[in-house]
């Protein structure tokens, strides 16, 4: 079932000092997206063999659909994500807490694939749908629940 | 791709070294205080396949030729196999591109694979690897320090 996800009405049930967290975590999150595309920029200039085993580039459709990602998480309020280029011509994004990570990796074709580690270390892995929305509103909450174990995903 | 078949010649107690990139970011703190290298060090994108090197084939000096900034850490053979891998003795010759070496070998899933486990198996190599470094990125240390 697809979750019903539309920050604007959410956003309309908030009071003042609700709206002053909001504000501090939208200026908080486009301070780190700025830097988070330049180092996609990077990324993405980076050479055929770049990992001396023979990687090709990062590919056009990968580091768009990273450039996707990183504008919903920020706009989720996330914190700022590590960012790796994958050999083979993918990339990755990382998040960690004290209590849990959450990666999402963006293979060379555009596709995207989760793996979220909880206190106890325990893991969980899949794909996520090419309507992927609705699946990353459910992980970032998830990695946001400093409780949840990764079998309450 | 070419089908893969489990090399039974490198023994399970063989050591396998994989080169980590010189980027800060790749290397982690543990809360214990030790250093763990991503996933990412563990995982290809588009064949799934890890190239490693055969430590009884190469020196350190050789395998970290060109790259005198990267780390080096090493893996037994049986680790990646019991997690389902395939080791793979995989020389490198008249290649195109890529210096020969014939040390190099592949740790990489079986054709039938099905279980979704590629990338919690990438985390737990990385892991794995990351107790046992040889020679530490040269600019890792210092940004995580």
């Amino acid at each position: 079932m697809a979750l019903d996800y539309t920050p604007i009405n959410y956003y309309s049930q908030m009071n003042a000092a609700q709206w002053s967290g909001v504000t501090a975590v939208a200026a908080a999150s486009s301070s780190w997206l700025r830097r988070a595309q330049q180092k996609l920029k990077e990324l993405s200039e980076l050479t055929e063999n770049w990992d001396s085993y023979g990687s090709r580039p990062i590919q056009q459709k990968a580091s768009e659909t990273a450039a996707e990602l990183l504008t919903e998480t920020a706009n989720f309020g996330l914190p700022e994500p590590q960012i790796f280029p994958v050999p083979g011509g993918g990339l990755q994004l990382e998040w960690e807490s004290a209590k849990r990570e959450l990666e999402l990796e963006i293979l060379p074709d555009g596709e995207i694939e989760y793996l979220i580690v909880d206190r106890e270390g325990k893991m969980r892995e899949n794909k996520i749908s090419p309507s992927w929305m609705d699946e990353i509103y459910r992980l970032v909450s998830w990695f946001k629940n400093s409780n949840a174990g990764v079998d309450k995903l | 791709m070419p089908v893969r078949e489990d090399d039974q010649s490198i023994a399970d107690d063989e050591i396998l070294w994989r080169r980590i990139q010189n980027i800060p970011d790749w290397i982690k703190r543990n809360e214990d205080g030790s250093f763990r290298t991503t996933s990412v060090a563990f995982l290809d994108g588009r064949t799934n396949e890890v190239s490693v090197h055969r430590a009884i084939l190469i020196t350190q000096e050789k395998a970290l030729e060109g790259k005198p900034d990267d780390g080096l850490v090493e893996i037994r053979a049986g680790f990646p196999r019991s997690l389902g891998q395939f080791v793979v003795y995989d020389p490198i010759q008249n290649h195109p591109t890529l210096k020969d070496d014939i040390s190099h070998s592949l740790i990489c899933p079986p054709q039938y694979a099905t279980k979704g486990s590629r990338k919690s198996d990438a985390r737990k190599m990385a892991e794995e690897a990351s107790k046992h470094w040889l020679v530490f990125p040269k600019g890792a240390r210092k940004e995580n320090s």
